[in-house]
């Protein structure tokens, strides 16, 4: 049996350097699919989609809001070709109800002990318009090392420098913050991977930088801890969301190779400015992810963030603009208000404002946006920031001989496209 | 989080979307000619889909199981304070009102009143 599997393009960052990460999702997916499967994948963001290739089914993973579209666009243009189409995956749980009107079936839930029964029935032609294991999570023992083997590799290079592989320990999470959808797609409970499994994984991967991308590495201190004892003979460096502020936690990430934190800075708190600094002491980097435009946020409260960001040393920092996603608190809350003014999902890549804010017009939050970039980066740009981070990781790994020098025969290029120089 | 009991005379079992079971409280007040439900968010406490997200369906099944006649269903959705720093999680009443279609409820729309507004609904 042949499947296409497509991870739809979509629209990125307009004040961020590009960047273009290997998916993982579709990878995680392929894993739960019956051995003797031929699989095909396109991520859409490097490679163009061939409409003219047939297979017994083609599947289509969805992460994001803004990739909807262009993925239902995917779907009929297959199925006017007669082929079948099967979607799953984050914003196929987010965006079921329509994403139906352009497949053949849905899938929602996490696909582990579930595609035997899916393909089973695509062979007897009878395949169910849905799929629904929402609430129904697969035990984490089931979750097989991701297939990375099905990655163009040499596409996910800038410049000869290979992009960090993206890595799960566990799933869900306990907490449920206000702009966050995490909580409908893979429930409250905690579900950590058996250590052996995550191990097994950490063994596969080559490459020596990774994003570790489970929710927040402060669920569970114990767990947390064990985990990092688990990573320390891979040599691996790493990205992550926030880790337990906790100083034994904090050494053994160091120990274990964390080398940078996405740290939501909210507020200018001490808590904050002191969080920051308990990561730099343990020699690790932090990327503020700044949100704004929430409801208890003025004109001057946003000015006041910016100047804070200037005290606190952050290493990077990305802004984003509030932006009600659908299953979010956020959501229901403007949509009962009415604030909604812009339901194009193609807009909802979290730099557009969609909505009403509180306390400025739309058009006020969306100037104060590009001002907070411009800001952060007037006296040093992203590219020196991003390098200097990039030598706080490269100075690691000569220290312990996991540094790979990079690519000589991807050097003239990035992303898979020739430089013009 | 603890919520505030006032407002919220039991637990109430539904199956939220996707058939995920979920939680909210109820307070149900019976007058002549009207009953006032209010709904109240549990957040953490509910497993599964939000109040706000499932109103028109919720309406459904509160009747049905309380024998609620829905032309005299008042629907009051609360979303309690759970004393957070975030304005979004300050206290909240909404009268739901809706169209019926075929039979059912549908197209909740909100408006914000008072607590109140909200006691004097269900004469206190
Ligand atoms: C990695 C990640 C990214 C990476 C993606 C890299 C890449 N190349 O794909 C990057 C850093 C680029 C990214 C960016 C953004 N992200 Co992001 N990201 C994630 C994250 C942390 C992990 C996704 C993941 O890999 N999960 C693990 C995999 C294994 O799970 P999965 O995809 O659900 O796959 C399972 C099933 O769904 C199923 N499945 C998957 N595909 C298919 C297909 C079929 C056919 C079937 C049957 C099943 C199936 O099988 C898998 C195994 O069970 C999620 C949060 C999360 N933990 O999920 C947020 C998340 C997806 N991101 C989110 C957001 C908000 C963003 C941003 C918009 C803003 C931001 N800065 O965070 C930006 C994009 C801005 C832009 N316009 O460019 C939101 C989604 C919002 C939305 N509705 O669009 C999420 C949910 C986080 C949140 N807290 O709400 N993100
Ligand atoms: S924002 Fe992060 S910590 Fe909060 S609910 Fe979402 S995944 Fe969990």
């Amino acid at each position: 049996m042949k499947i296409k599997l497509i991870y739809p393009g979509w629209p990125k960052l307009k004040n961020q350097t590009e960047f273009n990460l290997p998916p993982h999702g579709p990878v995680v997916f392929a894993a739960a699919l019956p051995a003797g499967v031929e699989i095909e994948f396109t991520d859409e963001n490097m490679q163009s989609v061939n409409f003219d290739d047939t297979a017994d089914l083609v599947c289509i993973s969805m992460m994001l809001t803004s990739q909807v579209k262009r993925g239902w666009e995917i779907a009929d243009n297959f199925r006017a070709r007669g082929q079948k189409v099967l979607f799953g995956g984050i914003s196929t749980m987010l965006h079921a109800e329509e994403t139906l009107q352009h497949a053949n079936s849905v899938f929602m839930g996490e696909a582990e002990g579930h595609m035997e029964e899916v393909l089973a029935d695509l062979q007897k032609g009878r395949l169910k318009k849905l799929y629904n294991f929402m609430g129904k999570q697969p035990g984490t023992q089931l979750i097989g090392p991701a297939r990375r083997d099905l990655l163009e590799r040499d596409l996910y290079y800038h410049k000869g420098v290979q992009m960090v592989d993206l890595f799960h320990a566990s799933r869900g999470c306990k907490f449920n913050c206000y702009p966050c959808a995490v909580s409908f797609l893979g429930g409250r409970n905690f579900r950590a991977r058996p250590f052996e499994r995550i191990a097994e994984e950490l063994d596969t991967i080559d490459n020596n930088r990774l994003f570790v991308v489970d929710n927040t590495l402060a669920q569970d201190k114990e767990w947390t801890k064990e985990l990092f004892r688990t990573m320390i003979p891979f040599r691996k460096k790493w990205c992550s969301h926030t880790i337990h502020d906790d100083p034994d936690v904090l050494d053994l990430a160091a120990q274990a190779g964390a080398w940078y934190v996405y740290q939501a800075v909210f507020d200018t708190s001490d808590y904050i400015k002191e969080r920051v600094k308990r990561y730099h002491d343990h020699g690790i980097g932090v990327e503020g992810t700044i949100l704004l435009g929430m409801d208890n946020q003025t004109e001057d409260d946003i000015k006041r963030l910016l100047d804070f960001l200037g005290e606190i040393n952050l290493d990077l920092a990305e802004f984003t603009v509030l932006t009600p996603f659908p299953e979010t608190k956020s959501y229901d809350d403007m949509l009962k208000e009415g604030r909604i003014f812009d339901h194009d999902w193609n807009h909802y890549t979290a730099d557009t404002v969609v909505f009403k804010p509180r306390h400025m017009s739309p058009e006020r939050l969306q100037e104060l946006y590009h001002y907070a970039w411009d800001s952060f980066y007037a006296t040093e740009s992203q590219e020196q920031k991003m390098f200097k981070l990039m030598m706080k990781v490269v100075e690691k790994e000569m220290e312990d001989g996991t540094y790979r020098k990079p690519r000589k025969d991807l050097m003239e290029t990035s992303f898979g496209k020739t430089l013009d120089r | 989080m603890k919520t505030d009991d006032k407002y919220v005379d039991r637990h109430y079992h539904f199956k939220g979307k996707w058939d995920v079971p979920g939680l909210c409280g109820l307070k149900i007040v019976r007058k002549a000619g009207q009953t006032v439900v209010i709904a109240t968010n549990l957040y953490d406490e509910n497993p599964g889909t939000s109040i706000s997200r499932w109103s028109a369906q919720l309406a459904d099944s509160v009747c049905r199981d309380f024998d609620i006649p829905p032309g005299e269903l008042l629907f009051i959705e609360r979303n309690p304070d759970i004393h957070s720093r975030l304005a979004f999680y300050q206290e909240t009443f909404d009268i739901v009102s809706f169209d019926r279609v075929d039979g059912r409820f549908a197209n909740p729309v909100w408006k914000r009143i008072s607590h109140e507004e909200v006691d004097e609904l269900t004469g206190k």
